[in-house]
This record gives structure tokens, C-alpha cells and sequence, in this order.
């Protein structure tokens, strides 16, 4: 856990020009622990930390672009933990329309986005590591200035195939820590990965306060070992700032690399730096 | 065959780009401050944001109108359209 915090607390140094959220909290866990918890994303652009455009190429009618990323989610107890590091690559494919007689991609239409990464998964203790390489596909048809109902425009999914290298498993967690993936230490990954999200935003006034729910299904279907893994996670967010607001959490299921089943409930507290 | 860039073509096209992310439904001008429209987790992965694809719309359109694409100033946004744009003119 210091390793890990000493790590956070090193990249949260280089973030000035970065996209920083922070989530705080604490979690009722499986085994009936009370668990501190918290979250860090981060993600910087290569342009931001090279300070060219080299890594922008822009086609006729779509653009790729590639940033490094770091996703943590980790607690005290047998709290659920993950942590991804990856370099992020998009390819966006779009329409183009004209603009004030300028050629400009047409985001009202339907496009397709096929993200690209290649990194490594692991969870907090650093005892269950996996190399991964994703492909995926998602359409965004959500454009605020299209007639279609609300709700489909605050809907997300998108399918990705996976394939990889487990180098090092560790079955000896328990709780939320438990790995219970079917992956072989020493073993190839084929997986695919699909989610489904819906966030309402702020749709409910309760005095000074603004409420939302916000929902994710994310699946896995574990093609080498013909199993299947699920996440589930509900939030009512209770909205300080827009950059700041207060979730009540109800998660069952855990990402890769453990792929732990169990059930964890809590409270956090997010901030966007 | 590419137009000119200018100031004012730039600032229409920001506003179209951010028509499409404007969930609050903020009246957009370019006096607009983009962190009023723009966000940075609101489409998953984060590099497809709409602060991103906002921003990556906005390089396409620099780059395939013969202009040169300037790196975004640091906190870009937390300033307006206007700013925004008269910064990237500033680059040409």
C-alpha cells in the first residue's frame, strides 16, 4: 500500500497539465470489514508531455491520436483493487461536413471510435499481473445537438476483444481480494469485453441538493477458459459541484485481474482536479 | 480544396463542436468558458472525453485546413471560445 501511494503521490506531482480525478470513500466489504477506499484516474496527453503534435495524424475523414492512462481503484481490508497503466490509441472515423468554409468533422452523425491499448493490469498488492493488448469498438451517436431522446444520449456501451499474457497469479487473497479468474499463471489471455453505462446527471432537486444514479454493467467472456466474469455498479450521486459530489455505492463483481465476485457497498467522495 | 483560417471561421466551428457535448444546455457563444460544457470523464475511455474529441475535432480542423496546430495552453479549459481561439490564431 505505501508503494502504491508513493506512486500516486509521484504521478499526482507530474499532473499539472493532466486530467486528475480522485474518489474517496469507505466500503463495507465481503468479509464484513470496514475498508477505506479510493480511486485515481489520470490521463495525460502525449502532446501535453512531448509538446508537439507528432503523435496527432489527422486522415481525410478520421484522426489517431495515442496518450498514456492510469486507472487505480484500491483499499484497506479485502477491498476491491485494480490497477491499469496503458497507453491509450484512438481512431476515430467520422463524416465531414463544411463549417464557415472550413472542412470539419460532422459530430452530429453517428462516427465510430476504436480505441487501442496496450499495457498492464494488476491489482494493488502487485502479486496478479497481466500484459494486455485491447481492441475496441464504440459508436457515439449521444450529440446534445441531435433530436433523439434523452435517455439514449446519456446511454454508453462498447465491445472490445482482449488478448494477453497472465505473468504472475497469487491465489491466496480472500474477500474482495480473492482472485478467482480462471487465467493460468504463465498462460496467453483471449478474452472479449463488453459495458453498458447510464448516467442521469443531476435530474432530481431535493432542497439545495441535486441528485443522480449512475449505472455500469461491464462483462467478460474469458474465450481460452469458456468463463464468464461480471461488474455491476450503482451509484446515487448527490452533487456538492459539478466537480464535486458525493456517491453511495452499491458494486458487485470485481475487473481484471481478479475477477472477485463479491459484494461491496460504501460511501465516496470525488473531486476533479 | 482548404479555406482560410480565420478567427472568425475558428470560433464557429468551436461552437458547433461543443453544440454537440452541451448536455446542460448552456447558451454557447464565444464568450463561453469550455469547462462549462466540456468535461473530462464523461465518455469512457477517457482519452474519447468530450474534452478530447472536442480538442482532437479542433486539431483536425487546424491540420486539414493548412494550419498549424499549436499545443493547447495549459488550463485551456478553463478559458472562453474567444481566448481559445485568438490563442491558436496567435500560433499561425
Amino acid at each position: 500500500m505505501k508503494k502504491l501511494l508513493i506512486g500516486i503521490l509521484l504521478i499526482t506531482s507530474l499532473a499539472a497539465n493532466a486530467q486528475l480525478g480522485i474518489e474517496l470513500g469507505t466500503k463495507r466489504t465481503e468479509l464484513g470489514k470496514t475498508a477505506l477506499t479510493f480511486g485515481i484516474s489520470y490521463l495525460q496527453s502525449l502532446d501535453s508531455i512531448f509538446g508537439g503534435q507528432e503523435l496527432f495524424v489527422a486522415g481525410k475523414n478520421s484522426f489517431f491520436v495515442v496518450t498514456p492512462e492510469l486507472d487505480v481503484v484500491s483499499g484497506t481490508e479485502d477491498a476491491f483493487s485494480s490497477i491499469i497503466v496503458k497507453a491509450s490509441g484512438l481512431w476515430n472515423v467520422f463524416k465531414t461536413h463544411t463549417v464557415a468554409g472550413l472542412e470539419a468533422p460532422d459530430y452530429n452523425k453517428t462516427f465510430h471510435s476504436f480505441p487501442i491499448s496496450l499495457g498492464a493490469e494488476s491489482n494493488s498488492q502487485f502479486n496478479n499481473i497481466n500484459g494486455i493488448l485491447e481492441v475496441g469498438w464504440i459508436p457515439f451517436y449521444q450529440s446534445y445537438a441531435r433530436n433523439t431522446p434523452e435517455f439514449i444520449k446519456r446511454s454508453r456501451f462498447g465491445i472490445f476483444m482482449q488478448a494477453g499474457y497472465k505473468f504472475i497469479s497469487d491465489s491466496s487473497g480472500v474477500g474482495g481480494q480473492e482472485n478467482e479468474s480462471a487465467e493460468p499463471e504463465k498462460k496467453g489471455i483471449a478474452r472479449a469485453r463488453g459495458f453498458f453505462s447510464m448516467d442521469t446527471d443531476a435530474f432530481l432537486t431535493v432542497g439545495a441538493l441535486k441528485i443522480g444514479l449512475v449505472g455500469t454493467a461491464e462483462g467478460w467472456l474469458d474465450l481460452a477458459n469458456s468463463e464468464q466474469y461480471y461488474r455491476l455498479d450503482g451509484r446515487m450521486r448527490i452533487y456538492l459541484t459539478p466537480d464535486q459530489y458525493f456517491d453511495l455505492i452499491w458494486q458487485r463483481g470485481a475487473s481484471a485481474p481478479l475477477f472477485n465476485q463479491a459484494e461491496q457497498i460504501g460511501v465516496g467522495l470525488t473531486f476533479k482536479l | 480544396m482548404a479555406n482560410k483560417l480565420t478567427q472568425q471561421a475558428l470560433v464557429e466551428n468551436m461552437i458547433k463542436l461543443m453544440e454537440v457535448f452541451n448536455d446542460e444546455k448552456v447558451e454557447i457563444s464565444e464568450e463561453t468558458i469550455h469547462d462549462d460544457v466540456l468535461a473530462p470523464d464523461d465518455f469512457q475511455p477517457k482519452i474519447r472525453s468530450s474534452m478530447n474529441l472536442y480538442r482532437f475535432g479542433l486539431q483536425w480542423i487546424i491540420k486539414r485546413n493548412k494550419g498549424t496546430v499549436p499545443r493547447f495552453p495549459s488550463g485551456w479549459l478553463g478559458i472562453s471560445v474567444k481566448a481559445l481561439a485568438e490563442f491558436i490564431m496567435s500560433k499561425q
